[in-house]
């Protein structure tokens, strides 16, 4: 962990941190690390991921539109909005 | 008036119009006003909606067709949406969101004629274990105000502790629900994974995230585990509605206890532990030493697991369709970036750095993978423990609360869940419940049950709560 | 093309993405498919990634896609499991797609492309997959903002990506146009192209002739019709030949096609590539799918095309090329099966469909697949018309009539008063008319000036208001002028 990677997974999560914090953040990432690193000291050959703890229905929805759920979407003022469009900044394409 | 009568005990008060429901709820809102600004475990609450509801409860109560729940207070933790309040899962984000639904385990409570009380006071986006990383500020302990509640559902078990509500909904994403119900002296229940819905509850780790309450008695929880429970064809994780897997309740029962877990704590809480291992021994149960996974194991692979998960679900808090967006950005990634950088706090920021360093092709080896790897381990130890035990007592925490002011780093702090993530790891169901006080500050112990074992541990900590009286005990407020 | 009968190969890969006509959304039961909705209308809680919503998926889709692996012979998943890619843009509202990347719904397949000559090439398919669409955003309705609708957001798009098995721009093309007219064969998609419902990526690549492997391949974006396709592919193959030729490589990276000036430009670099932190998504527990769901899948499924068109040329000795043109669109082949059934002939048809039925739908502005006019009203016309009673003329103004209404052939032509008249004695009357009034011309006629004759038929038409069978009429003219003929070399023998 460095300065370096930590400006790229700032960049991937979108929020930028000011040098204070970098360096903060750095030597906390880093102690994080050591401790999770553990993980990598067992062996775990043939064992497969288990993502979901439990399982369950396999639930799927029927093919049949519902009407609800677009009412009441109340926004907050710094939300914009124009023509029922939502309007951000200009995105320039590459 | 007592605070805190259980729910039954309300419910004959209102039935037999020992009081009104109006009467009843300006009782615990006087209350709230009269104590709150010491713990601060409200983030919301209208009065005025409160009483209204109340009224219309009366009526109801008046035409004899009352619910479950009818004219009872219920307070819900901010990452559970309600129709038309804030909800902001004590993110500065989300200060200005207003839920345009209700979750649906607040909607099966409405049904029931509960009424929404207010929202308390969280960590933010459930990301803690001190309820300090809240944007509404700290929450603190009603035993003690110098000490934390615990997090992240340091709000409800503080509320329900200082008899602001006789109940409180919270979630349990690492012991969410149980090192707080451990700290404020409070009976903490996280059902089986999927047995309530996470629809509506702002998501953290969806895998490991499950929604509870937090009561005074194992009774009441199970009161409103019915009432909450069931199938949501809006949650693909939620439990089939054919399902047939419950574990039926018995007793006596072979509890599984490893000795080995207690090494390091405190030697009052390993008394307070010993003490009601005999106890339940008393009540005919057998006790059977049992093997559990390392501990920093398990809780580096339930940290790997919940930071990368969370990564991903906070990503689409953007600004862009509702929520708190900075103003008048000037480029899209100014947008973005001033938006989440204003908006998330420390702990958030750095878990979700964490979670995307786990995910991403910087880390040498893939982290995720293999924590999930060792999710399996942990999951396949408990599924052949349960062939032999009914049910496991551990800690519910390592100490009682800490102090506001105490210093802990990062690690030390997540340490504090160590005996509680590997039941999110497999989605069991846990109850903590109140076994003693060590310093005039209460400690918990949990029962932890198989998967649909729900039913199985209430009735455990309903008989252990029969016995003894730790969950009657009271802070001065 | 110039460049290819030199060195390079081109080596070609497409990923297609196909809108899928579901009812509701992928993950959602907002309205799918409304593309003349006001923005954000058919976007509900889930769609927008309200706070504590989750997805849950639509049946519908993952059938769509089990038929689209079922037409290939695909190999199909025993489970269904999606993961989450996350990037930022604003019009992805969760900052993840919710796609699948470690086991597609369909596995490897072969789609067997077709080509004039009625030879066919196999053409492997590397993979489909299910995952949903973003919401679109739009830069130029505000001069400084973006404005974004989410009616798009979460509709169900079944990826299909192939092997690098194609070689050249206008087998890209054919390629994509046979895959277009399967989806909409199969029912998966409205397959219109204008309003994004198939939309194209290319992989290209050059190599020199006869090398085995491959050279750096360009990603082309923004391949939305046939001939963008065909054109974008062409234009990249001689960038890329000139820059191999000058002795230079190419860069591995991502181009965008602009059909506006017909070139392709660098829109990411290869170490600009996106890092997509792909993992299982959490909300969505993989679904297994049986045996039985699958061969119920097959069972249900339609011939395919490319049954249909063989059969067609086995059965009714079609061309290769006409069975093809018959089989791009499920009706086409419905109407000829169905008409040929009762009318018994099988050319006459076909030249009737692939000609003025498809003409009339060209000039009614119809869109493809819509052809109302029915197998009995089509095999009445053509029976009529070698019946003799309807002229060909008359019959191809009748498909016009007809179109969109369910009235009876013969009812049309009685009320229209365009009975052919076929009566001999009548034709030939007009006929004799017309040569005693013409007798200079029938001499040079006869001196072999034989396309006066049209100039005769013509005038018998005239005579009979446009309704005497055209080929009677040259039968009488033909006859009274071999009977001249015969007196006038008897006289010259004389």
């Amino acid at each position: 962990m460095n300065s370096k990677i930590l400006n790229e997974l700032c960049s991937h999560c979108a929020f930028i941190l000011n040098d204070a914090e970098k360096e903060r953040m750095v030597a906390d990432l880093k102690l994080i690390l050591e401790y999770v690193d553990q993980v990598h000291s067992v062996s775990t050959d043939g064992i497969e991921p288990l993502v979901h703890p439990i399982n369950i229905g396999y639930l799927r929805m029927l093919d049949e539109p519902e009407t609800s759920g677009h009412e009441n979407l109340t926004q907050s003022e710094s939300i914009e909005k124009t023509d029922d469009f939502y309007v951000v900044p200009k995105v320039i394409e590459p | 008036m007592d605070p805190y009568q259980s729910l039954k005990q309300l419910r004959q008060l209102l039935e037999s119009k020992q009081i009104t429901a109006e009467e009843l709820c300006r009782y615990f809102l006087d209350r709230i006003a009269q104590f709150d600004q010491k713990t601060n475990s409200f983030v919301s609450i209208e009065p005025e909606n409160v009483l209204a509801e109340a009224r219309r409860a009366d009526k109801t109560i008046d035409q004899g067709i009352n619910g479950q729940l009818t004219g009872i207070p219920v307070a819900h933790k901010d990452n559970f949406c309600v129709q038309g309040q804030q909800t902001s899962c004590c993110s500065k984000l989300l200060s200005t969101f207003i839920a345009p639904y209700d979750a649906t385990i607040v909607k099966n409570i409405s049904v029931e004629g509960g009424i929404y009380f207010g929202k308390t006071n969280m960590d933010e986006f459930a990301m803690g274990t001190s309820n300090q990383t809240s944007a509404w500020g700290p929450v603190r302990n009603p035993w003690d105000l110098s000490r934390v509640p615990g997090g992240s559902s340091g709000g409800s078990a503080a509320a329900v502790a200082a008899g602001f509500v006789p109940v409180a909904t919270g979630s349990d994403t690492g012991g969410s629900i149980r090192q707080p119900a451990s700290f404020c002296g409070v009976t903490g229940f996280k059902p089986t994974y999927g047995r309530l819905s996470r629809y509506g509850m702002i998501a953290f780790a969806s895998s490991l995230d499950q929604a509870g309450t937090l009561t005074r008695t194992a009774q009441d929880a199970s009161t409103m585990f019915q009432i909450m429970q069931g199938h949501d064809p809006r949650d693909a994780t939620s439990e089939s509605s054919r399902s047939n897997k419950r574990v039926s309740v018995k007793h006596p029962l072979t509890i599984g206890y490893s000795a080995s877990l207690l090494n390091d704590l405190d030697s009052d809480i390993i008394a307070r532990i010993e003490a009601s291992r005999e106890t339940l021994e008393r009540l005919g149960n057998k006790f059977e030493d049992v093997e559990v996974f390392d501990q920093d194991l398990a809780l580096s692979s339930y940290y790997i697991i919940s930071c990368a998960e969370a990564s991903s679900n906070l990503a689409r808090f953007d600004g862009i369709r509702y929520g708190t967006r900075t103003k008048s950005p000037s480029s899209i990634q100014e947008l973005y970036e001033n938006t989440r950088s204003q908006g998330f706090g420390d702990e958030v920021k750095r878990r979700l750095l964490a979670g995307t360093y786990f995910l991403s092709n910087n880390s040498p080896e893939n982290y995720v993978q293999k924590a999930q790897k060792l999710r399996r381990m942990v999951y396949e130890l408990y599924q052949e423990l349960f062939q032999k035990v009914d049910v496991v007592l551990a800690p519910s925490a390592p100490s009682t609360a800490f102090r506001l002011d105490e210093q802990l780093d990062s690690t030390d702090m997540y340490r504090q869940d160590r005996f509680t993530v590997p039941v999110n790891l497999c989605g069991l169901p846990a109850i903590s419940i109140p076994c003693g006080l060590v310093n005039g500050l209460p400690i918990g112990m949990q029962f932890i049950g198989p998967q649909y074992g729900d039913e199985l541990i209430l009735d455990v900590a309903y008989r252990f709560q029969n016995e003894t009286s730790w969950h009657l005990q009271r802070p001065r407020l | 093309m110039s460049n290819m009968d030199s060195n390079w190969e081109a080596v070609i890969g497409l990923e297609v993405h196909v809108q899928l006509n579901t009812r509701t959304k992928l993950f959602s039961r907002t309205r799918n498919g409304d593309v003349s909705a006001a923005p954000n209308q058919h976007a509900n809680l889930v769609d927008l990634a309200y706070p504590g919503t989750l997805p849950v998926l639509n049946q519908a889709a993952l059938t769509h896609a089990i038929r689209f692996g079922a037409a290939i012979d695909g190999s199909l998943a025993r489970v269904c499991s999606f993961e989450r890619k996350h990037y930022f843009y604003p019009d992805l509202p969760k900052g993840y797609q919710i796609s699948q990347y470690s086991q597609p719904i369909v596995g490897s397949g072969v789609f067997s492309l077709w080509f004039e000559d009625g030879h066919t090439k196999a053409v492997r398919i590397r993979r489909a997959h299910l995952e949903e669409d973003a919401g679109k955003s739009i830069h130029d309705r505000l001069p400084d903002s973006t404005v974004l609708d989410f009616n798009r957001a979460g509709t169900p798009l079944l990826e299909i990506v192939t092997e690098p098995d194609l070689r050249t721009p206008s087998e890209a093309a054919m390629f994509l146009r046979q895959l277009h007219a399967l989806v909409i064969w199969l029912g998966l998609g409205s397959g219109n192209l204008y309003e994004g419902a198939i939309r194209c990526d290319a992989n290209v690549s050059l190599r020199s002739q006869g090398n085995n492997s491959f050279g750096t391949a360009c990603e082309l974006k923004n391949l939305n019709s046939f001939k963008f396709l065909k054109n974008a592919l062409r234009y990249e193959i001689e960038r890329q030949d000139n820059v191999l030729s000058s002795g230079a490589s190419v860069r591995r990276e991502t181009r965008s096609y602009d059909p506006m000036s017909g070139t392709t430009k660098s829109i990411r670099k290869k170490e600009q590539q996106r890092e997509y932190r792909y993992f299982p998504d959490p909300d969505l527990p993989p679904i297994p799918i049986s045996e039985t769901t699958i061969s119920e899948i097959k069972t249900s499924m339609p011939e395919l095309p490319a049954n249909v068109r063989d059969r067609f040329v086995r059965n009714f000795n079609l061309t290769p090329d006409k069975a093809y043109r018959l089989t791009l669109e499920k009706p086409l082949a419905e109407l000829f099966e169905a008409t040929v059934k009762s009318c018994k002939d099988p050319q006459a048809t076909a030249n009737w469909i692939l000609g003025e039925v498809i003409a009339t739908r060209k000039r009614k502005q119809y869109r493809a697949h819509d052809i109302p006019i029915s197998a009995r009203q089509l095999s009445q016309l053509i029976e009529r018309v070698k019946g003799g009673t309807l002229s060909f003329n008359a019959a191809k103004e009748l498909v016009g009539r007809l179109w969109g209404t369910n009235q009876d052939l013969d009812q049309i032509i009685k009320t229209h008063d365009i009975t052919q008249i076929s009566d001999s004695d009548q034709i030939s009357h007009w006929a004799t008319r017309v040569v005693e009034e013409n007798k200079e011309l029938i001499s040079k006629l006869l001196n072999g000036e034989e396309k006066l004759y049209e100039y005769f038929i013509g005038q018998v038409m005239k005579l009979s208001h446009g309704k005497a069978n055209p080929q009677l009429v040259r039968q009488a003219l033909e006859r009274l002028v071999s009977k001249k003929d015969k007196h006038n070399s008897s006289e010259n023998d004389d």
